[in-house]
């Protein structure tokens, strides 16, 4: 069993020769891989949930997206916990050494620590939902109390993953610095695509011309790349997370609207064949680009880098994204399976005058989204200088 | 976890008050092309949620069923797909299955029967409304105190764990400056959890009082009574300042040919009862003369349609403070008024007063005021079991113990109004079960149009447009009225659906829950309205 971790670690002697050619590489923790892949099952079943209300309208408890969700706790839950339960059991010198001692007689990594905590905040959510459901309706909306609960879950279960790659990441000299960066580009980005579905309320394509947009993408953003960014110590470390939450968004939606899916709760305005995709991704990964030259090149006072990172995200964002949104409701040329500005909610009238049209209520006056995009890199400054402080941490955790 | 769900839902208890009083399972008797079916719809206390529907197939036991919700907004376009029902194990011709309600509102059950003998279909009206407010049972609450209390000491503990041992060198040991940081990090990762549990109490509180915000209120109303007139003329203002569908209340639609149905029941006995239409003088203001009552406190209960075939009752109590002793002519035939003996006198001692009437009990019937009797069927069965559909059958005989032939009441074959004895529960039923027959009528001319998005009239032009036609069915002979009132309900003026007009009189109905109950039966006989009252116990 490959779980007892710290014993396969290698020592730092031999540390150093496993950068050689030909020396044999330090096998990496089942759980890792475990808690990696589970952050992408929580979070593509979360895309599929969404889909699934908005286009059948109804489920069970036992749907299949939950699976997905559930499955993703109960992997990474189960992986942790065995991880912990084996360090605990016979606790040698070496694992007592490597890992955090919890309540005096547990010893468990940090990252499986906070998995733990996501995989029973996800497990907990479950009864309350569903006494939620009783009380209050069967419910169609992603923020509730226990949603939200089972969203702190799968962020808690996220980021353990990203903690859990980061320790192999910082100790260095396991020769599998590759396939570590893969595990944390997919669990940052699942991350990410999270926390930007959380506040899908705030960051929708009709939003875009509106300035509350760009103050909520700038402070949900600049709270997390600037951490990926440093955790992965890549060159051009949040783009790829940038890049593979759109990959994430627009795989899940190119994928999903190919399968038939039929509304069944009334009332249905609009009849649809199959699942309606989400929004089209955000274009994050353009500004990310300039933002790791940023934080590559800068070598002064971290609150002035964190300004850049703000300026430059703003900015990027309002150049790319307010254009690009009316583009994309209003012309013909993005109704197509690849932009999907087509999708419809069947509880919405087909002809609502503003299908193709962003309505002027959504529409900030230029002097509003002025004073808006100032907000923004004035909150996004201080997400980004919280986050390259928490960037620093997290390039510290060693067990 | 679905045992859990239905558990909660057996555990809650039924706070039902919608078109009805306490009494929310729908009942019907109709027809669907060649098949006769009994249906019951047992409708979801919170909305959005799923209503059981269980229909008894009375003539076969082949056929598929199946079931659609259709809301007055969306129509027959806007429903979600049709789905089978399941035959129910070891009962021969029924089925049963769920219809998921999504919006508060006017609906219907649409159901579709294909077998042997063809296909057809019959609209069952509901209303969606949340009437329950459901408190977290014992057990999930203990489960969910302990698992937030693990969750709590767990996350202070990995914060701890972040600023202390996590950042700490394999093998080395925690440092006099990190063991500073990890106490500090215990105590501001246990605020700010502590912080983050307030604000999801205080949000969970908010999301609470927007469900009872959208609860289903009850209307209210006054009542005042003018002696001065020598009229015993009853006004009824309808509460509109703490009123969800005031604005509704231009859309009133009459039942029976007429907009209110008012029933009167004297407390504490239920011993006086009077039904009773009045007219209309405002969107607000309801006025009719009342019958000789005795004075007392009343229970006061008036049955109103909205357009979109949405019903409810007005529940309220009056007080009239003298006997009423003029006799003042009734301005509508179809009032009536009644008053009920226990049953356990030996016999009426109000002989001269031929509104008296003496209690049916089982094996004994009622006599009525023309002299006739009314008997409940199935006498020898003393009591019912609440939650099961009956089919309560009244006969009337004339004095030399005869069949007679009723006649239409109001276009049916008789009304019939169920009562518990506390007054918690209130129904005002008919042969073809509990919902109204303007609602079915409504929704079933809704079904037919094409429009996915109902568009509401002029709300003046349609009260006066409402107002004209019962004025003209006021005005209208009792016969044309009643030929008229049937055949717009698809009825011959010789049978009601597929029965005959003869002396007997049925009505479906489920009792929702134990406790000893008055039935209070009304039909015509001779041009004259005879009402009848029976005491059953419910187990």
């Amino acid at each position: 069993m490959s779980i007892g971790l710290t014993t396969s670690l290698p020592s730092p002697a031999a540390r150093a020769s496993d950068a050689r050619p030909g020396v044999l590489k330090a096998y990496l923790p089942l759980y890792i891989y475990a808690v990696s892949l589970a952050s992408l099952l929580t979070v593509t079943g979360i895309l599929w949930d969404i889909s699934w209300h908005r286009s059948i309208g109804r489920d069970k408890f036992l749907s299949p997206p939950h699976i997905l969700i559930y499955l993703g706790a109960i992997f990474a839950g189960l992986f942790s916990g065995i991880q912990v339960v084996w360090n605990s059991i016979r606790p040698t010198e070496t694992i007592k050494a490597s890992t955090v001692r919890v309540w005096g007689i547990f010893y468990s990594s940090l990252g499986a620590l906070f998995c733990i905590w996501g995989a029973i905040a996800m497990l907990t959510s479950a009864p309350f939902d569903d006494w939620w459901h009783n009380a209050y309706g069967l419910d169609v909306t992603i923020l509730s109390p226990p949603h939200t609960l089972l969203g702190l879950g799968m962020l808690f279960l996220q980021f353990g993953a990203c903690v859990g790659v980061s320790r192999y990441l910082n100790t260095g000299g396991t020769g599998r610095e590759g396939i570590l960066r893969v595990l944390f580009i997919v669990s940052a980005a699942s991350l990410l695509t999270m926390i930007y579905t959380l506040g899908t309320e705030f960051l929708h394509t009709r939003g875009m011309r509106g300035g509350r947009f760009y103050v909520v993408a700038a402070a949900t953003t600049l709270l997390f790349l600037p951490v990926f960014g440093r955790a992965l110590r890549m060159k051009w470390g949040m783009t790829t997370v940038a890049l593979s939450y759109f990959f994430i968004i627009a795989l899940s939606n190119w994928i999903l609207q190919l399968f038939p899916a039929e509304p069944k709760l009334g009332p249905i305005l609009t009849h649809t064949t199959h699942f309606q995709p989400a929004n089209f991704p955000m274009l994050v990964f353009i500004p990310a680009l300039l933002m790791d030259w940023i934080a590559r090149s800068w070598k002064g006072n971290e609150w002035i880098k964190a300004l850049l990172l703000s300026v430059c995200f703003v900015l990027g964002m309002l150049i790319i994204e307010y254009p690009l949104s009316g583009w994309l409701i209003e012309s013909p040329y993005a109704r197509n399976w690849f932009f999907g500005s087509d999708t419809w909610y069947f509880g919405d009238p087909p002809d609502w005058p503003y299908r193709y049209k962003i309505h002027p209520f959504l529409i900030s006056p230029p002097g509003v989204l002025a004073l808006n995009i100032l907000i923004a890199i004035i909150i996004g400054t201080l997400a980004a200088r919280v986050s390259l402080r928490w960037g620093q941490w997290i390039q510290l955790v060693k067990r | 976890m679905k045992r859990t769900a239905i558990l909660l839902l057996l555990l809650v208890c039924m706070k039902g008050s919608r078109a009805h009083v306490g009494s929310p399972d729908v009942a019907m008797e109709g027809v669907a092309g060649p098949y006769h079916l009994l249906v019951s719809i047992r409708p979801p206390d919170v909305i959005p949620g799923t209503a059981r529907v269980t229909v008894y197939l009375q003539n076969g036991t082949n056929a598929t069923i199946t079931t659609q919700p259709v809301y007055y907004l969306s129509g027959r376009l806007g429903a979600p797909p049709a789905e089978v029902l399941q035959s129910v194990a070891g009962s021969p011709g029924a089925y049963t299955g769920i219809v998921w309600l999504m919006e508060h509102g006017s609906s219907s059950v649409l159901l579709h029967v294909k077998g042997g003998k063809g296909e057809g279909e019959l609209v069952v009206p509901i209303v969606a409304i949340s009437t329950a407010e459901k408190k977290l049972p014992a057990a999930t609450g203990i489960s969910l105190v302990i698992l937030g209390s693990f969750l709590f000491i767990l996350m202070v503990t990995l914060i701890g764990a972040s600023v202390g041992e996590g950042i700490t060198r394999e093998g080395e040991t925690l440092s006099h400056r990190r063991r500073r940081s990890r106490r500090m990090a215990f105590v501001l990762a246990a605020l700010f959890t502590s912080l983050v549990v307030y604000g999801g109490n205080a949000w969970w509180s908010g999301w609470a009082r927007k469900y009872r915000h959208f609860m289903f209120q009850p209307m209210h109303a006054n009542f005042r009574i003018d002696h001065a007139s020598g009229a015993n003329a009853l006004t009824m203002t309808i509460d509109t300042v703490n009123n969800q569908r005031r604005a509704s209340l231009s859309y009133l639609v009459p039942d029976h040919g007429k907009i209110m149905h008012l029933f009167l029941m004297r407390l504490p006995g239920l011993d006086v009862f009077a039904h009773v239409h009045p007219d209309r003088e405002d969107t607000a203001h309801f006025k009719v003369d009342l019958p000789p009552m005795p004075a007392g406190k009343y229970l006061a209960f008036a049955d109103i349609v909205y357009s979109s075939g949405f019903t409810e009752t007005i529940r309220d109590t009056l007080k009239i403070a003298a006997d009423i002793t003029s006799v003042v002519e009734s301005h509508d035939a179809d009032d009536a008024y009644a008053y009920a003996l226990p049953n356990n006198l030996m016999d009426n001692p109000y002989r001269n007063d031929n509104n008296a009437i003496v209690c049916g009990k089982p094996g004994k019937g009622v006599r009525m005021k023309d002299g006739s009797e009314m008997v409940m069927e199935g006498g020898s069965q003393k009591s019912f079991e609440s939650g099961m559909l009956y089919t309560l059958r009244f006969a009337v005989y004339d004095s030399s113990s005869r069949p007679v032939k009723l006649e239409p009441y109001m276009g049916m074959q008789g009304h019939a109004v169920i009562v518990k004895d506390d007054g918690s529960t209130y129904i005002h039923i008919h042969p073809v079960g509990t919902y109204s027959v303007a609602a079915q009528a409504n929704l079933e001319r809704r079904i037919g149009q094409p429009e996915k998005e109902y568009n509401y009239n002029d709300r003046v032009r349609f009260r006066d447009s409402v107002d004209q036609l019962i004025r003209t069915l006021k005005g209208m002979p009792a016969q044309e009225r009643d030929s008229l009132l049937m055949r717009q309900m698809g009825m011959s003026p010789d049978a009601m659906g597929d029965m005959k007009m003869d002396n007997s009189v049925t009505f479906p109905y489920t009792f929702p829950q134990p406790g000893l109950y008055r039935i209070w039966v009304q039909v015509k006989r001779n041009g004259q309205v005879l009402t009848a009252a029976f005491d059953r116990e419910v187990k």
